[in-house]
């Protein structure tokens, strides 16, 4: 589902975040991240609980 | 006279042991060769002409040190050398100079190799603008990045070899696009002390490799490998002789080939072609294709950019709040982006990986794998004027980006030209710190095929 995301919600999110943008940059980065926010849709619908988020970068394989 | 866009590391190196050539006769060729070709691909951005004649002298005047002695080698435009510039291709950094080299320069230098000057890339390594560098295979075409002058300069022999650094594909990318080896090591194989930390997502970034066989690129691994107590990403583990096995064929081996490709784009047919025909190939050679099944890897895209542009973007914070304008637009609506994804989807991204990883140890251990071998790329260089950045990057990618999330080696090494004289690329995976069994399997395909002793003809390049 695409979310319908404004400037003035980028704004906010700035505020937030201590970030500090062009304002010309705010309207095309609320359609960026709305579009974003629907790519990684798939990823959060998957059912992951059995799987703990990287912590460690080590590519080896436990054996 | 040299002639120089034909000539490996090994074969230069066995010319310089036999006084054949001198290392400042070698140097000498190939700045000619940068003036020869520059004004048609771009691929530098510096030029150390002074430091590598004086370099060269030096090593002249020194017993060889190795097969890297007098060998005259680029660098990405990322990673810090003390006596050039180093801007990662943006104005935000333009004049910076370190004054340190990166801990891989600094080992190309005590192994004896002459460094050229800098190789062009995309801004901050963020492939989100168009560089000045050209295809050498047709000038109208995408260069590859964003290591896009690594794969240039070598394919033209405006250096016998270059590093770059690869966080999704970037130096594996540029290699199948102009028919040279890359290589992306195993994540802590080899140092990235010294890379600009604006341009590196950490946990993706490697510093790799373009040659022009895959002997050369053992070559290089050999010298720049190893734990770096700079790095605390590199792992103490044994630096194997990496020529040891090259000559050890692939009879008896089995490689994974996973139909579908990961649910990725659908390869132009000429690519398919000719990687299939790659297939038989190492088939014909002994090998065995064996289907595995990687249903995780449909998530490479979601997982990988968003861990790629939250790390790339966080080093830039104050520059984007006090000069967004020394930026390329493009360049920092990304890292724009980057600062604001949430921390549930970096979150979720990050146990992807773990699922990611996981199941290719699975395949590995239960088909017996001693390697996978894929596409590089689903298709072939495009034409700059027809690609829109945002909408073909991500096609580029999804069968390169999966190791740098999973941390194993990949090399890509030229596997055939389509009908328009374009490159393509057969990339070979391996285990953890598995890159001699990379350099077994491509070096026997690579003896096997012609395609990586052809070169660009740049007057051709024009013409098309």
């Amino acid at each position: 589902m695409t979310r319908t995301l404004r400037a003035a919600d980028i704004t906010v999110l700035c505020q937030l975040s201590g970030l500090r943008f062009p304002a010309e940059d705010l309207a095309p980065l609320a359609q960026a991240l709305a579009r974003h926010v629907a790519f990684v849709e798939p990823l959060l619908r998957v059912a992951f609980e059995d799987a703990s988020p990287s912590l460690t970068h080590d590519p080896r394989w436990a054996d | 006279m040299l002639e120089l866009d034909a000539l490996t590391i090994s074969q230069a190196s066995r010319l310089l042991r036999e006084r054949a050539v001198s290392a400042t006769e070698l140097v000498e060729a190939t700045l000619r060769r940068i003036d020869e070709t520059e004004p048609s691909v771009h691929a530098y951005v510096h030029v150390n002409a002074e430091q590598a004649l004086a370099a060269a002298r030096q090593a002249d005047a020194e017993a060889p040190r190795g097969p890297l002695h007098g060998i005259p080698i680029g660098i990405k435009d990322v990673l810090v050398t003390r006596d050039a510039p180093t801007a990662a291709g943006s104005r935000v950094l333009a004049g910076f100079t370190s004054g340190h080299d990166a801990t891989v320069v600094r080992r190309l230098r005590e192994a004896g190799a002459i460094i050229l000057g800098k190789h062009v890339t995309h801004e901050f390594a963020c492939g989100q603008d168009v560089p000045p560098t050209r295809n050498p295979w047709n000038l109208r075409h995408y260069p590859g990045g964003s290591s896009a002058g690594g794969g240039v300069s070598v394919a033209v022999g405006s250096s016998l070899a270059a590093l770059g650094t690869d966080a999704g594909g970037s130096v594996r990318k540029p290699a199948a696009v102009t028919a040279t080896v890359g290589l992306k090591p195993t994540h802590g194989r080899v140092s990235g002390w010294g890379a600009i930390r604006a341009a590196s997502a950490p946990s993706l970034d490697h510093v790799g490799t373009f040659t022009r066989s895959v002997e050369d690129a053992a070559v290089l691994l050999q010298a720049i490998a190893g734990f770096d107590p700079a790095d605390r990403r590199t792992i103490q583990e044994p630096v194997p002789s990496y020529l040891a096995d090259l000559d050890g064929g692939v009879a008896g081996l089995r490689l994974g080939v996973a139909p579908g490709y990961f649910a990725g784009p659908a390869l132009e047919p000429e690519v398919g072609a000719l990687v299939h025909a790659a297939f038989e190939q190492l088939e014909r050679l002994g090998a065995t294709l064996v289907p595995v099944e990687l249903p995780s890897f449909r998530f490479t895209l979601p997982a990988g950019f968003t861990i790629l542009m939250v790390e790339v973007a966080q080093p830039h914070r104050r520059w984007l709040a006090e000069r967004p304008q020394d930026y390329v637009e493009a360049t920092r609506r990304l890292l724009e982006l980057g600062s604001l994804i949430p921390a549930a989807h970096l979150e979720a991204a990050h146990r992807a990986r773990m699922v990611m990883r996981a199941e290719v140890q699975a395949a590995f251990r239960q088909a017996r794998l001693d390697s996978l071998v894929t596409p590089t790329l689903p298709s072939t260089s495009m034409a700059l004027d027809e690609m829109v950045v945002e909408r073909d990057l991500p096609r580029l990618i999804p069968f390169t980006l999966p190791w740098n999330l999973t941390g194993l080696p990949a090399l890509s090494v030229p596997c055939g030209f389509t009908t328009a004289g374009l490159p393509v690329g057969l990339q070979v995976v391996g285990r953890p710190f598995g890159e001699a069994m990379l350099f077994r399997i491509s070096h026997a395909y690579e003896r096997a095929t012609p395609w990586h002793r052809r070169r660009p003809v740049l007057a051709d390049a024009v013409a098309r």
